[in-house]
């Protein structure tokens, strides 16, 4: 007798293991590797601790007044420091939070942000077209005039953004209510998200093109 | 424990073995009996060394610091005081010219947040007529080129070192100031061919405040033969312009006019045009192309006919004289029939002449560039007799083109042998590379006292020359009709901004 009794067990015991191993490992994968863990909640520091909940959320600055381009260009633009100086010119001069933005306007050295919201490369977004189509910054910003820290709240993967190109009609609303943060859908929105796809000719393609350019 | 040993169940198997033998006194005890606890206990560990314990150590480290494995910082950076309408993302479109030799091409130039991405033609404009040539869309690889000059650069003992404007400017001040006493004996300048108004005004600028100075254009590839053709025919150097629109034979001897010999873009647009059809019966023009090596025009013709460069202005002569037993109205010398033309050539010559005289007032022949003034003279007069000026082609005023032949260069190369020229000014042009080399050129840059170059790169002549400054590229410069859209990559400045340090 070479092996003890108990080694009777092994091929069950280690086939049992195994399987739970790879069911944990892919587990785990699927978990701890997805964009909702990954990237959800990344709230990086930037070198000014800009805080939207004053600006955007007490003081209700349009999300516009800053995101110059977001209508226009595929890029929505991070303001430029002449345009956080439109107010601090006057405002909190002499803050010392504020000292980049004071030295960044003399010396004309730009404020390095931090960027938060990051699709891959090979991945393609326009902003412009999805807000003329009436998508609202909070869909996929979510409610950031309550951020103290601007932080991301969407995964911003494939399949996120498939879910609402394959069924947009929760997302769309009128254009006057684009920067809203409050706004919910009514009641008939599936009534009234069919008319504004009819009036736009809203078709959000799911085709590989479409964003691998 | 291995299998067969005995477990102690009390202190009596302490003293007492299990086999009931005793040790004899005297006799060695294993281990086990006397000692409580087991050899080797006492002394350090042997299992686990000291360069093993600090492999774990580090290895544990390593691996804490995967705790850090995470996603890149990436940032934005946002200009700090941007133009009021510069929206990323957002393309604007500027229109500029580009110049080339003596001529300039319109062109829009597509700018992404202030930097030119794209050329395209400027369909507005009737040098391009919305086509981009090769040349065209490389400039904006010459605009980004890593290669170009980043600042002044003196020579010093054969090696770039960095200066700036100012330093230049000092130095410049105090060598003009010493020509100006002498009316700019000893200057010279040598620039390439040039056809903008700017840069006319800034060397005129430059002659009158050193009357005695020399100014030698010279550019490798010239159009030198064409307006000295001209100037043989009708007593003036002229610029002939082609308007294939009108053209419904066109014969090109040994001229690429599709592609490489001036105003090329227009000529492609209007051959183009000339062959659209929209019903069957529509007219379409016909290419004869005369050439030696193959060409875009050669390709695009209905008839090439193959022939060595050389015996073009024989061609040429033939063709005339055949023209004339057809009734054209010409005055030739007596001659005979030029010999080497091959019979295929000569069948390609009756074809040729009989097709323009059908065509008469809508034809035309061009010759190349490459052709001697002879041939150009001939030419015009040619097309003078057959279609009359106005109609395939015009001619026009070489205002302000600067142009030069390559022989002013032999002036210039003597002048420095003989010592007559103490301060060469070098501006756009590479003489070291592109000159004849039986002139020696190189050896008299480098023992010239005083050589300045303005260029895009430290070439052959920059890495003689005691300054080297760089030169604006066109799309950061306002020379000629073109205007900046981008600002100039680190200090360089623009032949016609160059001129206007020297001048005042």
């Amino acid at each position: 007798m070479i092996f003890p009794p108990w080694t009777n067990r092994l091929p069950g015991l280690l086939l049992t293991a195994g399987l739970a191993a790879v069911l944990a490992a892919a587990g785990g994968y699927f978990y701890y590797f997805d964009a909702w863990y990954t990237d959800v909640g990344y709230q990086p520091l930037q070198p000014i601790p800009f805080s939207h909940k004053l600006h955007a959320g007490d003081l209700q600055i349009d999300c516009r007044y800053c995101h110059t381009s977001v209508e226009v260009s595929p890029q929505a633009s991070i303001p430029e420091t002449r345009i956080c100086m439109n107010c601090h010119r006057l405002v909190a001069r002499k803050s010392e939070k504020l000292a980049p933005l004071r030295e960044s306007a003399e010396t004309g050295l730009p404020i390095q942000w931090i960027r938060v919201h990051k699709l891959p490369e090979f991945a393609y977004f326009n902003h412009a077209v999805h807000l003329r189509a009436g998508v609202g910054c909070r869909s996929c910003h979510g409610d950031v005039a309550s951020m103290e820290e601007i932080r991301q709240t969407r995964p911003l993967s494939m399949g996120w953004c498939l879910e609402c190109h394959r069924d947009p009609v929760s997302h769309l609303r009128p254009l006057s209510e684009i920067t809203s943060m409050t706004w919910e859908p009514p009641t008939d929105q599936v009534r009234v998200a069919a008319g504004i796809i009819k009036d736009k000719s809203i078709d959000p393609a799911t085709d590989c093109t479409t964003c691998h350019r | 424990m291995a299998r067969g040993e005995t477990v102690w169940r009390g202190l009596e198997d302490l003293e007492t073995p299990a086999g009931g033998c005793r040790p004899a006194p005297g006799d060695p005890v294993k281990g086990r009996g006397r000692d409580e606890f087991k050899r080797g206990a006492a002394e350090p560990p042997v299992l686990l060394q000291r360069r093993t314990m600090l492999g774990l150590v580090g290895a544990s480290a390593a691996l804490a610091g995967l705790s850090s494995c995470r996603r890149p910082v990436e940032k934005i950076v946002p200009l700090s005081d941007a133009p009021e309408d510069l929206l990323p993302g957002v393309p604007r479109w500027y229109a500029t010219s580009m110049p080339l030799g003596n001529t300039a091409y319109g062109l829009l130039a597509e700018t992404h947040e202030g930097r030119p991405t794209k050329i395209e033609g400027n369909d507005k404009h009737p040098s391009s007529m919305g086509g981009a040539g090769s040349w065209m869309q490389a400039s904006i690889l010459d605009l980004y080129d890593p290669d170009r000059s980043p600042a002044v650069l003196k020579t010093v003992n054969g090696a770039a070192v960095r200066s700036s404007w100012e330093e230049f400017a000092d130095f410049w001040r105090t060598l003009a100031g010493r020509m100006e006493s002498k009316d700019g004996e000893g200057l010279a300048v040598l620039s390439g061919e040039s056809s903008s108004p700017t840069w006319a005004a800034q060397a005129r600028a430059l002659k009158e405040r050193f009357p005695r100075a020399r100014w030698v254009v010279h550019d490798p590839v010239n159009d030198s033969a064409v307006f000295d053709g001209i100037r043989l025919a009708t007593g003036t150097a002229l610029r002939p312009q082609y308007h294939l629109k009108t053209a419904r034979v066109v014969v090109a001897l040994d001229s690429d006019l599709l592609l490489t010999e001036t105003d090329f873009l227009r000529h492609a647009h209007d051959f183009a045009a000339g062959r659209r059809l929209r019903r069957p019966r529509d007219p379409m023009n016909r290419l004869y192309a005369v050439e030696s090596s193959l060409s875009v025009t050669g390709a695009a013709a209905d008839e090439r006919i193959p022939l060595k460069r050389c015996l073009v202005p024989a061609f040429l002569e033939r063709l005339a004289r055949i023209l004339v037993q057809h009734g054209l109205d010409l005055d030739l010398p007596a001659g005979g029939d030029p010999a080497g033309l091959s019979a295929e050539a000569r069948a390609g010559l009756e074809r040729i002449a009989s097709d323009l005289k059908a065509a008469q007032g809508e034809a035309l022949i061009v010759a190349g560039r490459f052709q001697p003034a002879a041939v150009h003279a001939l030419v015009l007069a040619i097309n003078e007799a057959l279609v009359g000026r106005g109609k395939t082609y015009t001619l026009h005023d070489l205002k302000d083109v600067s142009w030069g032949h390559t022989e002013d260069l032999a002036g210039l190369a003597r002048d420095l042998r003989e010592g007559s020229v103490t301060t060469l000014v070098v501006v756009d042009n590479n003489p070291v590379y592109a000159s004849p080399p039986d002139l020696g050129l190189k050896d008299l840059l480098m023992a010239v006292p005083h050589l300045i170059h303005l260029g895009s790169h430290r070439d052959e002549t920059g890495r003689l020359a005691e300054w080297h400054l760089p030169q604006s590229h066109f799309m950061e410069s306002w020379e000629m009709s073109g205007q900046p859209m981008a600002p100039p990559a680190s200090s360089s400045l623009s032949s016609g901004r160059s001129t206007r340090a020297a001048a005042p």
